[in-house]
């Protein structure tokens, strides 16, 4: 074939070879540096990308198994979570305000929100002693919940409400045993939440299928300031 | 789930906001791990991709510049590039076998859409599925490899019996002209 040395130099092609990963290394990397300068190059990428997302997006979507977030969690977070650990034990040990204080204090040096959140709540049940440990923040809404205890059958779930009051439980989300879980309080139940309580019950798989509890409440305890 | 939605959690996961990382998991994990199922036809592989993919982008959200590029897009670069890493790395594990490129052509083999997606994919047109139907079918069929299997010019070059020079020069002119289309 006549064509075989003929190749266009546009760099729209090299763009889509570069986002394609198809120009050898040293062609790579030459483009590479010239990415840095040339904004209009960059756009290119960002063009073929784009399109390219599109092919990607004809994936058909498919649900991974539970146990992958919670290796991912374990690996982002597994520099924290001992320390997290330490301090609520720490907490139930000690308990006073300077205790506390100095907690807090030391928390706030680093990245360690959850233990930093001003509101938190222990369940527990006369039979197994502690089942979770719940930290909340009311300005955000953010809830760090782990499952200490009474760990679920195959097929069954933990779910954690909120009971504000006399109104029925409203859904905060799903527990999972041994780990930290990330849910949300909703926006117009956070200005309430001290005082509330909060209760765990035995669910299918997935949760509550009607939104209310349906299986037994297994434990309950109410939201203290921390 | 709305591109602002997206770019708020990504903003926020680039703060190391846990709660945002969760939420941004549950809404894209599905559609990245099909993703990376599809290009690594092999579910334990996938699984481990899957896991290293969320903790780069835990690691590198504050890489992503909004505006730039939709989140989605950057979610399945992130995941794309990764994905083809580990293809390309395990294909090459193998490349010293005999079976090599059989084992690139048995893939290309099982991947022809069944009647139920051909349906689907018919319902959602992307614009560069179109785009690509008026290339010669082969070529199209470059261009799909080269981004979904990650697939080298020497392997396109070696799956459609061509020199690897010749290849090259398809593969551009398909390009362009894919480009052509694209922006009509």
């Amino acid at each position: 074939m006549s064509d075989e040395t003929e190749y266009p130099d546009d760099d729209a092609v090299l763009a889509a070879e570069y986002v394609l990963g198809l120009l050898p290394a040293d062609e790579a990397q030459g483009f590479a540096h010239r990415l840095i300068r040339d904004p209009a190059l960059r756009d290119l990428c960002d063009t073929w990308s784009e399109h390219f997302a599109e092919l990607a997006e004809q994936a058909e979507e498919v649900r991974p198994p539970p146990a992958i977030w919670r290796a991912i969690q374990a690996r982002v977070f597994e520099r924290r979570k001992p320390l997290w650990r330490r301090l609520w034990l720490g907490q139930a040990l000690v308990g006073g305000a300077l205790a506390a204080g100095i907690a807090l204090a030391v928390l706030r040096l680093g990245w360690l929100e959850p233990q930093a959140l001003p509101l938190s709540a222990a369940l527990t049940t006369e039979g197994a002693g502690e089942v979770a440990r719940i930290a909340l923040d009311p300005d955000s809404g953010e809830v760090m919940a782990e499952l200490v205890g009474l760990f679920p059958d195959p097929g069954r779930a933990r779910e954690l409400w909120l009971i504000q009051g006399d109104n029925a439980p409203v859904s905060l989300g799903l527990l999972a045993p041994g780990v930290v879980v990330a849910l949300a309080v909703p926006q117009d139940l956070r200005a309430a939440l001290a005082g509330a309580v909060l209760a765990i019950s035995d669910e299918p798989t997935g949760g509550s299928p009607t939104g209310q509890p349906t299986g037994a409440v297994l434990a309950t305890g109410a939201i203290t300031a921390s | 789930m709305g591109q602002q939605d997206l770019d708020d959690l990504l903003a926020r996961v680039s703060m190391a906001d846990r709660t945002a990382f969760g939420q941004l998991y549950t809404q894209t994990s599905a559609k990245l791990f099909g993703l990376c199922l599809r290009i690594l036809h092999d579910r334990a592989q996938a699984e481990d991709a899957l896991q290293e993919i969320y903790v780069k982008i835990w690691q590198r959200a504050e890489a992503y510049q909004p505006g730039r590029v939709r989140p989605m897009t950057w979610l399945l670069a992130v995941a794309r590039n990764h994905a083809i890493d580990v293809a390309r790395k395990s294909r090459s594990g193998v490349s010293g076998k005999a079976d090599g490129d059989d084992t690139v052509l048995d893939r290309l083999e099982a991947r022809d859409p069944g009647p139920a997606e051909t349906l689907a994919a018919k319902d959602e047109r992307a614009r560069i599925e179109a785009c690509l139907d008026e290339l010669v079918a082969e070529r199209a069929e470059a261009v799909r490899l080269a981004y979904l299997d990650g697939a080298s010019y020497a392997e396109l070059a070696a799956r459609f019996a061509v020199p690897l020079n010749t290849m090259r020069t398809w593969l551009r002119r398909s390009l362009l002209s894919l480009r052509a289309c694209l922006s009509r």
